[in-house]
């Protein structure tokens, strides 16, 4: 199981829990585990294209998914995977 | 509002009419629990290099965008935490437009409905022809669900 670390405008979905186990060979298993335990999640953290949102960070072990392998970034038992909301904007 | 001196206030423009006629951004940060901001704290607009790496998810350029490094981020709220103090504020700059909050400051900034970072507010800096406009405070009001704004100058 990977701990995962999830933002607190999504807490409501995990119980209020700041931290949840979530099981997976890689992101992307991982985060399909986490929206069977917490139905609803999925839609957050995907868009209507199956991407996950650009404005959401995913790490696996504080390192941006995007500089790894993005959704088939490999996970193992113990590694953290943290949800991090992006700060970006403009006109 | 937050209380934010002068000389803060001073900075935070200097910083945006330096990086004229793209969008400047950065953080105020100040002690747990308390409404006052005690440092200034400028970061890169990375913008222009993600763009470089996925122009697809980055279209624009950092004339009308900003987007803070994400490994910077983690880094200025950790170290916050560690040394018991909080991100107060994020500010960014809007070149040759109004100080709003925009629709894509507002989306990125409550993509759920409800901010995600509870508690802190967005400074937006007005910056046209390289010269400062005004400043806005954009702060959540739960009653609302919405930013409300506080013109700062």
């Amino acid at each position: 199981m990977a701990k995962v670390r999830i933002p607190t405008p999504l807490q409501k979905l995990t119980q209020n829990q700041g931290e949840v186990a979530a099981a997976g060979a890689t992101l992307k298993d991982v985060l399909d585990d986490l929206n069977k335990q917490f139905p609803g999640i999925r839609e957050r953290l995907y868009d209507e294209k199956g991407a996950l949102r650009r404005f959401v960070n995913f790490y696996v072990n504080n390192e941006d998914i995007r500089f790894l392998n993005g959704e088939t970034t490999p996970v193992k038992d113990g590694d953290e995977v943290s949800i991090v909301p992006a700060i970006a904007g403009g006109l | 509002m937050l209380t934010i001196c002068q000389e803060i206030l001073d900075q935070v423009v200097a910083h945006a009419v330096k990086h004229y006629s793209d969008e400047a951004c950065g953080f105020l940060i100040g002690e747990k629990g308390q409404a006052s901001v005690t440092e200034f704290l400028p970061v890169k607009n990375v913008y222009d290099e993600m763009r470089a790496k996925y122009p697809e998810t980055y279209p624009r350029t950092a004339k009308t965008a900003y987007l803070i490094d994400p490994r910077e981020q983690q880094r200025v709220f950790d170290e916050a935490e560690r040394n018991g103090q909080e991100v107060k504020a994020i500010y960014h700059s809007h070149t040759d437009h109004d100080a709003y909050f925009s629709q894509e400051d507002r989306l990125v900034a409550a993509p759920w409905g409800e901010p995600n970072y509870p508690g802190v507010s967005y400074l937006v800096v007005s910056v046209w022809d390289g010269k400062l406009k005004e400043v806005n405070e954009f702060s959540w009001d739960a009653t609302k669900n919405d930013f409300v704004e506080n013109k700062r100058i």
